[in-house]
């Protein structure tokens, strides 16, 4: 039946039963969008309280309360999350539990440092990045035309990086690791030269040196999770009409982050 | 891993805000501030320079049933007549669906059309198209909306403002101007104002007024009273505020996510600074708004200590702990209502928790499914604050538990919450609270709008329950509509709904009934149930042993409703039948049906049939069967029933008026032998119709049977959900828009508990957050009725005391005269007449001489309530004009 259909496309029996008010008002694509995404919610006073609440009722996929401050006398005047008896503790771990009882199809996580603290990476790894293309299509750009050719010039080499990594991917069906670093360094080098050869652009711009990043902990990590989350991303939210197609590239050489648009335009 | 789409600041100092809202601009992410200061929030939406909008409103996409489109350019297209007025307009988007003929246009690209004088919509070139024949539906498509937000660090200083008319903008301008003060008050001092202090205050307007202008304003002055306000009671936090501002919040984040509904443009100000005290009265002073350690803290500093002491003697009753109740116990926990040891809340519900429920009633979690919603809130509210003692109730307010919610009740009561889900119900709590002169908060939703109204006894009008929608809540349709010719998808689920009952309800009380009675059918109760009988008689000759039995069953009952039974109605009425004045009588609202044919290949044919067969077996406590490839193989080695079998009594005349055929003696013995069949049986299962259990076959039976009802009459059929929301009447709903309302109900509490306010501090609420439409206004003053020299409101009555020894109805007439100069010309106890001037003298005389209780009695059957202290009786006077309502009159026992 109809229905049987739509569930099939993702909401569950349970979540359909829990939802069906509010899908009623929205729809099951809209629910479905929902439950695919994270939200990061910093402050967790009475305010705070009251839109965890309201967001976890709703079903996102994730929320994460940040709140570096501890529990006051005065908090239970608005905040409901905190029980009694909570005064001293971690403002945002008090609210743990009774926020997940709320709804606990929700992943409900909690981060108690400072956000002024938090490296840019930090809303990097929450990545955001609306991705409105599909990989393919932004990893299939002409480089050679002239249109291309200006945005290279404000094109990251990490884009490279990115192709680099995941044709050795493809090719070797794993990451590049330190325990065979001569031979995935030579390979490396020479995937680079095929890949930036193919696009048609110079192999120079991604700098012979990049090969030692990619065994660092991190960055090829990043790249290519950055790829996956762009992959992710694109499955929840590819609903964009017109795409538009941005690209987020986490550094971690650099520690920062860029958007690039690629792809048709 | 995981990847944050939103991120969302609250109680965050300015610099961290644009630290952090300049990367998620940068990076895409969508960033909101939202906090509140005291009685003032302020919330920012930035979702980057170009976010798009895939549904930008709430309602569904308009639909309409087509009765003709020509061949031309362009087309036109006109739609049945029936259809209520449509609100298609000009540049619309739409396409269609289920049309034959001229098919070319099923599931076309988006056609823009032109609406036409005549109401015929222009729909563009046709001309190359077949020949329209004839159904189908003409179908809105919605278009996406883009909308580009600026970075905050460019928005504080530019802010576009989402404001509901000229005057608000300045307001929320100055408010804007307030915040980025405190904020550098903040900055400069380490620490917010001090509550009610008139240095700290006086230094934030002097920060205001040096702060750059903002861009693009009319650069009126800044209101610094205003701005002071603000700072004197900035450091309150309060739950109400943190409600109605969280669910605004909330619901932007959804927006962000959902790409459903306006985001808001970029900025919202909301202010209840009403609460404080008129200009004029005495503010709260300092040293009463000290923190003192304690959960009230954030009140007590916009409030005052003082208060904070009324508010915890307050006894309120709570009727409703559905999703606005449970908000509502949540916001009396926090603000501490009847939290003192002489204070408390009555919560009166007499409702089990559903699943349905969860996403919203967030008191209650899957362990409470099945248990009284006002005992597991109570018990959940008393964990929020341990201070605050509530009671549960379970069960209803309305005429019949008078003598729980009587005149002891409501005397230990000081203001009742209504967080009803129906006109009918808030109007009798209503009537209640202006009986016994109590304060009445109320609010209501409805998807993403909602509504919260206080109604004050001699202050504001009392509450009205809005007559259109005290009629459209019982809709129903004529019998004649829903059996021969209905025109619109409800009245095919209706039908379905209907069915139900008359299967696999009625059908089986009426046996097992008739069975354990067994007595002259003609002592049955009516035609009613000698028509079911026949009904259910008719088909349910034998009684079935087998699955086979029940799927045989199930089919001819497939035949006889879409097939024979429309065949039969075409014979009577055949398509070309004309009436006498010359028009054709299947035309306008009657749609000409069509008789379909049986084909186990087509879903809806067979999903009719798996439900049908599955209910009549569980009716008769057999075994059923989900398996639709074993029941599609044998529907295919079944022989179709022949219709003589189907219905045992054709009725020689197809009556069109409601069924109330007579039952003469012969068709009464034909049913009685029938019945011989089922007497020493096991007795049957009757179903009640549970909409919300997916596995029990009840719903699927009602929409597969309005879908093929639909089909049968060329009506664009419902889908499982669409019927569902019309058999229960579903209302659509959210938790953002339950939490909004609940939270602005807060806010007219506090005018409701704290000294006598005037008119002018009270506000109903409306708000539409898919629109972001945010309206407050001040309630209309009781309306003032006057008869000779006296005047008098809704919230008048005339009290005059039984006395001792009790008055006789004479002397009450001759007080009524001496005292207030009404000479009774009709006395009324509720529907009774107690007296009439027009009566002859012996009547008179006789009803004159009573005791008014006496008289009541007699009259009506009275007996007085234990506890019951007041008589409530109405009079009409000599010389009232038409529209004069007198004040009830309380008769003090």
């Amino acid at each position: 039946m109809v229905e049987k259909e739509e569930a099939g496309g993702g909401i569950s029996e349970e979540e359909a039963a829990q939802y069906d008010r509010q899908i009623r008002l929205w729809g099951l694509e809209a629910q479905k969008r929902l439950r695919a995404s994270r939200v990061l919610l910093v402050g967790m006073k009475g305010l705070g309280a009251e839109i965890a609440k309201n967001l976890i009722l709703a079903g996102v996929k994730g929320l994460t309360m940040l709140d570096p401050e501890q529990v006051s006398p005065e908090d239970p005047g608005a905040q409901f999350l905190v029980r009694t008896g909570s005064v001293g503790r971690n403002r945002a771990e008090a609210s743990l539990e009774r926020a997940q009882n709320l709804n606990p199809m929700v992943d409900v996580k909690v981060d108690i440092e400072n956000i002024e603290k938090k490296p840019e990476s930090f809303f990097t790894q929450f990545d955001a990045k609306v991705v409105f293309c599909s990989i393919k299509e932004a990893l299939e750009v002409d480089w050679s035309s002239d249109k291309a050719k200006a945005a290279l010039k404000r094109t990251t080499s990490d884009y490279f990086l990115l192709q680099v990594l995941l044709k050795f991917r493809t090719d070797k069906g794993r990451d590049p690791s330190s325990d065979t670093f001569g031979e995935d360094s030579e390979l490396l080098l020479q995937i680079r030269n095929d890949v930036l050869d193919s696009l048609g652009v110079n192999p120079d711009l991604l700098p012979e040196d990049f090969v030692r990043y990619c065994f660092s902990e991190m960055a090829p990590v990043c790249a290519v999770v950055g790829g996956i989350l762009a992959q992710e991303i694109v499955k929840a939210l590819s609903q964009r009409d017109p795409p538009h197609n941005n690209f987020f590239f986490f550094d971690g050489m650099k520690g920062n982050g860029i958007v690039e648009c690629l792809g048709p335009k | 891993m995981g990847f944050t789409q939103v991120v969302v600041l609250t109680t965050s100092k300015l610099e961290e805000q644009l630290k952090v809202g300049t990367l998620c601009h940068e990076l895409g992410i969508c960033f909101l501030v939202a906090d509140t200061r005291g009685l003032v929030g302020q919330l920012f939406c930035d979702f980057g320079e170009d976010f798009t909008v895939q549904d930008p409103t709430e309602a569904e996409p308009l639909t309409a049933a087509i009765q003709h489109i020509s061949q031309g350019s362009p087309g036109i297209l006109t739609l049945r007549k029936e259809t209520d007025d449509h609100y298609f307009c000009d540049g619309d988007l739409v396409t269609f669906s289920g049309i034959e003929g001229m098919v070319e246009l099923n599931g076309c690209d988006p056609r823009p059309i032109r609406v036409q004088e005549d109401g015929t919509l222009e729909i563009g070139n046709t001309a190359t198209f077949s020949r329209y024949l004839r159904g189908g539906a003409v179908t809105e498509v919605k278009r996406p909306k883009t909308v580009s937000h600026k970075p905050l660090a460019v928005a504080l200083l530019q802010p576009r403002i989402v404001a509901q008319s000229p005057q608000e903008v300045h307001r929320a301008q100055c408010l804007h101007q307030a915040f980025r003060a405190l904020h550098q008050f903040q900055h400069l001092h380490g620490r917010l104002p001090k509550p009610w202090d008139p240095v700290d205050a006086e230094m934030v307007v002097g920060l205001a007024r040096s702060l750059e202008p903002l861009k693009g304003t009319k650069g009126e002055p800044l209101d610094e009273a205003l701005v002071k306000t603000v700072a004197l009671s900035s450091a309150g936090g309060l739950s109400p505020m943190a409600a109605t501002m969280g669910a605004v919040a909330a619901q932007e984040v959804l927006k962000a996510i959902s790409r459903k509904f306006m985001p808001l443009d970029q900025w919202l100000y909301f202010d209840a600074l009403d609460c404080l005290p008129e200009d004029g009265e005495p503010l709260p002073k300092p040293e009463d708004c000290a923190p003192r350690g304690c959960r009230y803290d954030g009140q007590i500093a916009v409030f005052g200590a003082g208060f904070q002491e009324k508010l915890s003697w307050q006894h309120y009753l709570l009727v409703g702990a559905g999703a606005i109740g449970c908000e509502l116990l949540k916001s009396f926990a926090l603000v501490g209502l009847g939290a003192g040891p002489s204070g408390g809340v009555t919560v009166a519900d007499m409702d089990h928790v559903e699943h349905s429920n969860l996403s919203r009633q967030f008191l209650f979690t899957t362990q409470d499914i099945g248990r009284l919603k006002a005992e597991v809130a109570a018990e959940a509210t008393h964990r929020l604050n341990s201070d605050l003692q509530v009671t549960p109730l379970t069960m209803l307010l309305d005429p019949t538990t008078e003598h729980i919610f009587g005149d002891n009740f409501f005397s230990r009561v000081d203001g009742v919450a209504a967080a009803l889900d129906s006109f009918q119900a808030r109007k009798y709590v209503a009537a209640r609270c202006t009986h016994y002169l109590k304060p009445l908060l109320e609010a209501g939703t409805q998807g993403t709008m909602g509504h919260a109204s206080v109604f004050m006894p001699h202050v504001t009008e009392a509450y009205r329950a809005p007559t259109s929608t005290l009629a459209s809540e019982e809709t129903t349709y004529p019998v004649c509509t829903l059996r021969y010719f209905p025109s619109r998808v409800e009245h095919t689920v209706q039908w379905a709904r209907n069915k139900f009952e008359g299967l696999f309800c009625l059908s089986a009380e009426t046996i097992n009934h008739n069975q354990q009675v067994l007595t002259s059918l003609a002592e049955t109760d009516g035609p009613q149930v000698l028509t079911l009988l026949q009904e259910v008689l008719g088909i349910l000759r034998e009684r079935p042993q087998t699955w086979q039995d029940c799927v045989l069953w199930a089919l001819g009952h497939w035949q006889l409703c879409f097939c024979y039974s429309i065949m039969q109605l075409l014979n009577h009425f055949p398509p070309d039948k004309v009436l006498e004045d010359g028009t054709l009588f299947w035309s306008g609202p009657k749609q000409c049906p069509q008789p379909l044919e049986f084909d186990a290949n087509q879903d809806t044919h067979l999903l009719y049939v798996l439900a049908a067969a599955n209910l009549y077996a569980q009716m008769h406590g057999l075994p059923g069967s989900r398996d639709q490839t074993a029941l599609r193989g044998l529907l295919k080695l079944l022989p179709l029933p022949v219709p003589q079998h189907l219905a045992p009594n054709s009725p020689n005349d197809l009556k069109l008026a409601p069924a109330s055929a007579e039952y003469g003696p012969e068709q009464l013995k034909k049913l009685q032998e029938v019945l011989e069949v089922w007497s020493g049986s096991p007795p049957l299962k009757p179903l009640k119709f549970e909409k919300d259990n997916d596995s029990n076959f009840h719903m699927d039976f009602v929409a597969a049977a309005a879908s093929l009802r639909a089909q049968n009459y060329g009506i664009l059929p419902a889908n499982r959900s669409q019927s569902k929301r019309i058999v229960g009447k579903i209302i659509p709903a959210i938790a953002t828009t339950t939490a909004a309302v609940a939270g602005l109900v807060g806010l007219e509490l506090y005018k409701v508990v704290g000294r006598p306010r005037p008119l002018s501090a009270f506000r109903h609420c409306f708000l539409h957050l898919a629109e972001n439409r945010f309206n407050r206004w001040v309630p209309f003053a009781p309306a003032i009725q006057k008869f000779h020299h006296l005047t008098w409101t809704c919230w008048d009555r005339l009290k005059v005391p039984a006395g001792q020894p009790e008055r006789t109805l004479k002397l009450l007439l001759a007080h009524l005269q001496e005292q207030f100069g009404l000479r009774v010309k009709m006395l009324l106890h509720g529907r009774s007449l107690l007296y009439s001037a027009g009566w002859l003298p012996e009547k008179q005389a006789q009803r004159l001489a009573l005791r008014v209780t006496e008289l009541v009695q007699q009259v009506t059957g009275w007996i007085p309530k234990p506890g019951q202290r007041v008589l409530v009786l109405e009079l009409s006077c000599e010389g009232e004009d038409e529209d004069t309502t007198f004040p009830p009159l309380h008769y003090e026992l």
